[in-house]
């Protein structure tokens, strides 16, 4: 319970969530030896929750790290005119907010594996207030780098080098040596090589270069759609929950009615009269599916506010904007943490579901466009649908899984 | 009013025909029935009655802390410091709360918040009344964790509330409401959770600390015997009313009203051979059905039929000695 004390910690960094939770719990740990076992320790000794965190974890650094996996630019480059490292010099703004994000988690990871070490008397809120400090100037270092982030052309074709046109004395190009979009037109429909590890497509591109980058969005999707949803849930649900009254009867009807949208034909029908992007499809999922954190919320909020804590700290003159944002919803906030996992998996289903009907963006390379794509090739390459799909299943079991060991984890009656 | 300023010449807490009720406005139960109640400067006030009689509804209403629905203050004034505390404003009576009014609250297991520091909770206090934060309020908190006597503050303000004792969280409970030095404490039976060894240590620090701060104190309890050792006037509640008011030493020689005599008898003393302990027959009336006229009468040995006519007001029997019956046992 105590591991995830700070809803805030993950906001700006929600990609890095399955690692960053993790090490924020052993904290907690390792500055409290004769604690009862903490969440983290009652989650890691389960397998298959645990399973499932490795399989994010990898997910997430295939997405972070997308370009120095699969791409036709090389990682290092050294002919005589010196050292190049290409794959930077093609950096977009969105691999360069992957980049940083992924630098963000290996360092608060970091921070919380080696600062109760290194200073074993800082107390656990202070270690806290570190690594928040820290994580806040990382992300608004971040920020400012991205989006004054320049747009510019490449000019440099490094394909020749990798093809054997050209030699250099040294050029270290990714695993998986082409770009998801190079469009050769040349060995298409290849089934599954060593030199295409995952066959080509039908204009002759490596269908696991566009995995890989593809991975992103899914992501992406899970991630954001679940911040909208916790962010309405949570705040409504807080305020129904803590006040009661005709603000509890208002969200409860505001709840029955956004429940009755079918999500999946409501974003469908929304789609239709807004600009393709991706951006619109999350949104439109968070802002449908946030009943079910507002429900968990409130009870949660209805439960706590009689506690004698929640009096003592009236009493103490405290706030009721303080008491429910430090004293409540880290109480509550076990089960809503359980519940947006499985509406992670639930997101990333809803965005391929749209994707393959053909609803997304055009432009986005998600798993579910790329399913859709391939389909019609079945007779000729039944591979190239088994690999986006697969990669859905296992993404949707691995955060089905997180949750479910989560659950358990938090749940007091399981508690020795 | 005349008779109290002899004893008090300027009350720290004045509370004036206090009613709270519960529920409906017409059908509602009352809990508080227009009680008066005045404390002065550095004066411990001992609160007692039975269970259900309205002593913890009175703590809350002093503080406006009754949960609003159900509860509501219908009646009253409470002057504290001169300022009527029921027309204050949200923000001032917070800047009240827990800065110049503490509340101790019963049940010690509930009364941290299980997912911060002890050391954190305590530090809030002063950080929204006296703007500290860091290093000098973790000073601060240390500190008066040691004042309260725990053996390892620095240690403890790190600890999670489900690492400490019953008595610790007790101890730390106290260490935060006086963290700001307030000039009156409200203690809602802040020993009835503890067991007895714990219990005299407790009340111990509580009245070496009021000493120390020359602080007001209005403790609550059921209790008689904790109220007689630390307090310099005792006011008995019976349904939802103040049935008798004096110094504590005249009220456990001389009790007045019938129901404190019955309250004495059924509670035992050290020290003294005494007959059977002889309980008080019946229960406390509910709040949503008083009898009318004197409240105790279904229980009273001495009742006459006046007692279901009139009720009887509080009147005073000697000097500073206020009983609300009509045959009060008069001292010989």
């Amino acid at each position: 319970m105590t591991g995830i004390e700070k809803p805030g910690l993950d906001k700006p960094d929600g990609l890095s969530n399955g690692g960053g939770a993790s090490g924020r719990v052993d904290l907690q740990n390792a500055g409290n030896d004769q604690r009862r076992p903490t969440t983290w320790v009652r989650f890691r000794g389960r397998k298959s929750p645990m399973i499932g965190l490795v399989l994010l974890g990898v997910l997430f650094v295939i997405a972070a790290l997308a370009p120095f996996l699969a791409g036709n630019r090389p990682i290092l480059f050294i002919d005589g005119e010196g050292l190049e490292l290409p794959v930077f010099g093609a950096f977009t703004q969105e691999d360069f907010f992957w980049f940083a994000s992924f630098i963000t988690a290996l360092l608060v990871l970091g921070c919380f594996r080696l600062l109760p070490r290194t200073c074993p008397n800082l107390s656990p809120g202070h270690g806290r207030r570190v690594i928040l400090g820290l994580l806040g100037l990382a992300v608004a270092v971040t920020m400012v780098i991205g989006f004054s982030w320049p747009e510019r052309l490449i000019h440099d074709d490094f394909t020749p080098y990798r093809d054997g046109g050209r030699e250099a004395s040294l050029c270290v190009f990714p695993p998986v040596c082409y770009a998801p979009t190079e469009v050769p037109l040349t060995n298409t429909l290849d089934s599954p090589s060593f030199s295409h590890f995952f066959g080509t497509d039908r204009q002759g591109d490596d269908v696991l270069s566009r995995m890989i980058h593809g991975t992103r969005i899914s992501l992406l999707v899970a991630v954001t759609a679940i911040l909208v949803c916790m962010a309405i849930g949570i705040a409504l649900g807080a305020a129904a929950g803590y006040f009661g009254g005709w603000i509890d009867a208002f969200v409860l009807r505001l709840i029955e009615v956004v429940t009755c949208f079918p999500a999946f034909f409501a974003v469908l029908a929304v789609l239709a009269f807004l600009p393709p992007r991706i951006f619109w499809v999350m949104l439109i999922i968070g802002l449908l599916r946030w009943p079910g954190v507002a429900r968990l919320t409130r009870g949660e909020f209805l439960r706590l506010r009689d506690w004698e804590f929640v009096t003592a700290a009236r009493a103490m003159g405290l706030s009721n904007r303080r008491i429910m944002a430090r004293h409540i919803l880290p109480n509550a906030l076990a089960p809503v943490i359980v519940s947006a996992t499985f509406g992670m998996a639930g997101a990333i289903l809803i965005e391929s579901g749209l994707s393959f009907l053909g609803i997304g963006p055009a432009s986005c390379q998600s798993w579910g466009r790329l399913l859709s794509e391939f389909r019609p090739y079945f007779d000729v390459a039944w591979w190239l649908s088994v690999f986006p799909g697969a990669s859905i299943f296992i993404t949707v079991i691995a955060l089905n899984l997180v949750g479910e060991g989560l659950r358990d984890a938090l749940d007091p009656r399981l508690r020795e | 009013m005349s008779r109290e300023t002899h004893t008090a010449p300027q009350p720290l807490l004045e509370v004036k025909g206090l009613k709270t009720v519960f529920g409906a406005p017409e059908a509602g139960a009352v809990a508080v029935d227009r009680i008066s109640l005045t404390i002065g400067q550095a004066e411990a006030l001992g609160l007692v009655g039975e269970s259900g009689s309205g002593k913890s509804v009175t703590a809350l209403s002093i503080l406006r802390l009754v949960a609003d629905p159900p509860g509501r203050i219908v009646e009253g004034e409470i002057f504290f410091k001169g300022r009527d505390l029921l027309r204050l404003g949200p923000a001032a009576m917070r800047a009240v709360r827990g800065n110049e009014i503490s509340l101790i609250l019963q049940e010690p297991a509930t009364a941290l918040n299980p997912v911060m520091t002890v050391g954190s909770q305590i530090a809030e206090a002063l950080t929204i009344h006296k703007k500290l934060k860091g290093r000098d309020a973790h000073a601060r908190v240390v500190e008066s964790l040691a004042r309260v006597g725990i053996p390892s503050p620095e240690k403890t303000a790190r600890s999670w509330p489900h690492q400490l004792s019953g008595g610790m969280i007790q101890r730390a409970m106290i260490a935060m409401a006086l963290i700001c030095r307030p000039d009156l404490l409200i203690a809602d039976e802040p020993t009835s959770a503890l067991d007895v060894t714990i219990q005299a240590q407790i009340l111990d620090l509580l009245d070496r600390l009021r000493q120390e701060e020359a602080m007001s104190l209005l403790l609550i309890s059921h209790d008689l015997g904790v109220v007689a050792g630390l307090c310099d006037r005792v006011a008995v509640m019976y349904a939802a009313e103040i049935v008798e008011e004096a110094a504590s030493s005249q009220l456990f020689e001389h009790p007045g009203h019938p129901y404190t005599a019955a309250l004495l008898r059924s509670m035992p003393t050290l020290g003294r051979t005494q007959q059977r302990l002889r309980p008080i027959p019946g229960s406390v009336p509910s709040p949503a059905a008083h009898p009318a006229a004197c409240r105790f009468r279904p229980r009273c040995v001495r009742a006459q039929s006046i007692c279901g006519e009139r009720k009887p007001t509080l009147d005073e029997l000697t000097p500073g000695h206020r009983v609300a019956c009509f045959f009060p046992d008069r001292e010989v």
